[in-house]
Order: structure tokens, then sequence, then C-alpha cells
């Protein structure tokens, strides 16, 4: 390629904003695992691994899903879904496929709804025995439309890369508020109720039967399956830029807007002067989380403890709870443990320590 | 497209008797869902409720 090519082009992806763009999808690289490195026997949607990104299967297999060390040259992770039971006759509402989720508020320089909307380029890692042809959706949550496009497995277990670009949409203009507005889909599998419609490769109302009409490979024929990505970029403009590098604690702490989790190794991890306040619980103090969340978070704790209350000197704590607490007067920024003590006067303090290691789950995930 | 396999759901209430957040089990795991619309799991148990398929228990 001559120079006066390379400036040429160059000058385009200024124009397009994709120089100075940035990646949009966080934890692409899928160095940021919070919750496990490895989940097995995943038959329902959710987070399971990978922070961010979203598993979604609907009675089509079973499935393990991890955080793996296998990835192209320059990148260090990637994630994996490997068909553990087959279902290779699925139900017409059955389904999988991969997500990840931007909220409107971060999706406003698209100018998506106007008549200077601006495409985007989406590239990514892929890696699978499965060779053929794949779907992948960008989803308008507000209005309700989609664009999509194929992409073909050429090779069966070796990294591909892959970039498409979709169309700026100059009708719909994306919310400009902390809720989902567009989802990414890669989808692996699914019945009829979505396969049996046709591709469209440009803006157009969300219709279930288009979501996988362009594929030609099923996860779920075979336990023989799996599926790898890594190295999602999605930025502004009609051609890829290099995956964004950035170190594990910055990814870390643009994940901690949606899912935090808390964890302590040893006893009197969580301790302080908790008040009664005559609902048989006592209230500890407030703990602050590490980055303000995206919405008011579901709080949840994970395995089984003991909670003991001080009492005077030279005696011995009384347990006063074990198994699951409950929290309360939760924001954004913080949270308090609830603990179960029934017969104590409202309005009285004790200090409570946890026995044992705690952990802590705050989901704001969109 | 989500879903969640909720089994239980109560309300929380403090101690002038205000539903403050929901109690449910969410594909087997407690959690304590908060009264926002912006949260997925609030999201899922109203539209659950609105289907019929879930009802939330008043507090204790």
């Amino acid at each position: 390629m001559s120079k006066a090519r390379q400036l040429a082009d160059l000058g385009n992806q200024i124009d397009d904003g994709a120089i100075t763009g940035t990646n949009m999808v966080i934890n692409g690289g899928m160095t940021v695992a919070q919750r496990s490195s490895s989940v097995t026997g995943v038959t329902t949607a959710g987070y399971r691994t990978c922070d961010r990104m979203e598993v979604n299967i609907n009675n089509l297999g079973t499935y393990t899903v991890t955080q793996e060390n296998d990835a192209p040259e320059g990148l260090a992770n990637s994630l994996k879904i490997d068909c553990t039971v087959a279902d290779a006759s699925p139900a017409s509402s059955d389904y999988v496929f991969f997500a990840h989720k931007l909220e409107g508020q971060n999706l406003q320089n698209l100018k998506k709804g106007t008549s200077d909307a601006l495409p985007v380029t989406l590239s990514f890692w892929v890696k699978s025995n499965m060779t053929g042809t794949y779907q992948v959706n960008a989803r308008d949550q507000d209005n309700v439309k989609y664009i999509s496009a194929s992409y073909t497995v050429d090779a069966s277990g070796a990294w591909e890369y892959k970039t498409i670009t979709l169309a700026g949409d100059t009708t719909g203009v994306l919310d400009n508020d902390a809720n989902e507005s567009l989802k990414l889909e890669w989808w692996l599998d699914s019945g009829s109720n979505f396969n049996s419609g046709t591709l469209n490769t440009s803006w157009t109302a969300a219709s279930n039967a288009n979501r996988n009409a362009g594929a030609t490979v099923n996860i779920g024929d075979s336990t023989s399956n799996y599926w790898q990505i890594t190295g999602i970029c999605l930025n502004v403009g009609d051609s890829a830029i290099d995956f964004p590098h950035e170190s594990y604690g910055e990814t870390l702490a643009k994940c901690q807007r949606y899912y935090e989790r808390v964890e302590t190794s040893y006893k009197n991890s969580i301790s302080g002067y908790f008040t009664n306040y005559g609902n048989g619980k006592w209230v500890g103090p407030q703990f602050q989380f590490k980055a303000t969340k995206r919405a008011t978070p579901t709080m949840s704790d994970l395995g089984t403890f003991s909670w003991r209350r001080a009492n005077f000197r030279n005696a011995t704590s009384t347990t006063i709870g074990t198994g699951a607490t409950g929290f309360s007067n939760t924001t954004t920024d913080s949270s308090t443990v609830e603990i179960t003590e029934s017969g104590r006067t409202n309005g009285s303090t004790a200090l409570v320590f946890s026995n044992a290691g705690y952990t802590i789950e705050a989901d704001a995930e969109l | 497209m989500d879903n969640m396999n909720i089994t239980t759901a109560q309300y929380t209430a403090d101690f002038n008797g205000n539903n403050t957040s929901i109690k449910a089990t969410i594909d087997g795991t407690e959690m304590s869902v908060p009264m926002d619309p912006a949260n997925r799991h609030h999201a899922e148990i109203m539209r659950q409720v609105e289907a019929g398929t879930l009802t939330i228990l008043e507090a204790d």
C-alpha cells in the first residue's frame, strides 16, 4: 500500500472518529472474571465467568463456560462455551447466544437517530471446531431495531480475526441514560422461532425470526462442539482499530460499575457496632463499594457464615445467625448487612462480627 | 429474553413498615433485590408478576 493510500485511509478514519474513538466494549479481552473462571452445567441465561459477558441459553443443551488462558498472540484470555450435553433437535423457542450489553449514555457519540449517524465496526477473534456461517446482531433496545451480519469460521480449532462494519442509523435515537440501549449478540444455535426469517444487513424493525436466520452451525448438535471469543472491540468508524490494551486494574474498575465481589478470608472480616431496630434485625455499619454502581445493585452473600455478638469481657460471644443474611439501605455507593436475632431491644447496640471469611456480591448488570 | 428462575419473592420492610427491597431466590441464590426499575432482577420480578407467574409475599 502506498503512503498516499495510507494517509487517505488515516484521514478517513479520523473523519469517522475511529482514531479518536475507543473500545465501547468493556472487558473485551476477557481478562476479568470476578465470579468464577469456570462454571459447569450451565442451562440458563446469566453472567457466568468473564465480566460483562452474558451467556443466554434456553432449553438447548448443557454447557461449561470458562475463562481460558488460550488466546491469539497479543491477548491473554478468552471465553469458551463448551457443549457437555447435546440437544440436536431444539424446540422452536430454544436458543443459545452470547451477548454484551451497552448503556445508552455511553453511545451518544454514535449520533444514532440523526442525519449524521456514524457507522461502527465490530472486531473480534473467534475459534471453534464448527466451521460454517454464524450470525451476529446489534439490537437497539430503545427502538426495538436490529442490524445483522454474518461471519464464517473457516478452519476448525484456529483463531480467526473478524471485522464487521455496521451502518449508522438515521432513525431511532438512543436514550441518554444508564439503561441498556444496545445489545451485541453472537448466535450459536436456535429453534425455528429464531431462524425462519432472513438476515437483515440494514437497520430494520426487530423480528425474532431473523435473529439467527443467517447461520449454518448449531453448537448444541454435539458434545464435541465449542466456541471461543476474545479481543472484542466496537469502535466508531468504518474500519477496525487495533484492540486497545489496558491494564487489568483499569478493566476491573470498569467492570465494577456493573458487578463487584467483596471477598474476605478470615473471621472478623466484617465487624462493627450493629444497631437493633426492634424488628429483630441488627443493622451493621455501611460498607462502601469500590465503584459507584450503574443502578442500585442486587445484594447477595455466598456460602454459609456464622455471625456472633460479643458479650461482656471474658465471656464467650453468642452465635446469632448462620446462613444467609439480608441487606438494607443499599444505594449505588453502599449497603449495610442485616442479621436477624429476635428478642433484642429496639435501639440497642452491640459489637457483631463474622466468624469466618465473607463474600458479598453487588450486581448492577444490564 | 432473560429467563431467570425465580422461586420465591417477599418484600422486606423497614422499621416503619415501608417496603424497601424484595428478598428473592433467583437461580437458586437468595438475593436482596432493590426497588429500582433499572435493576435487572427487579425488572424481571415485575415482569413475572405482571405475567401472573410470580407473587411477591408481604413483608413479615
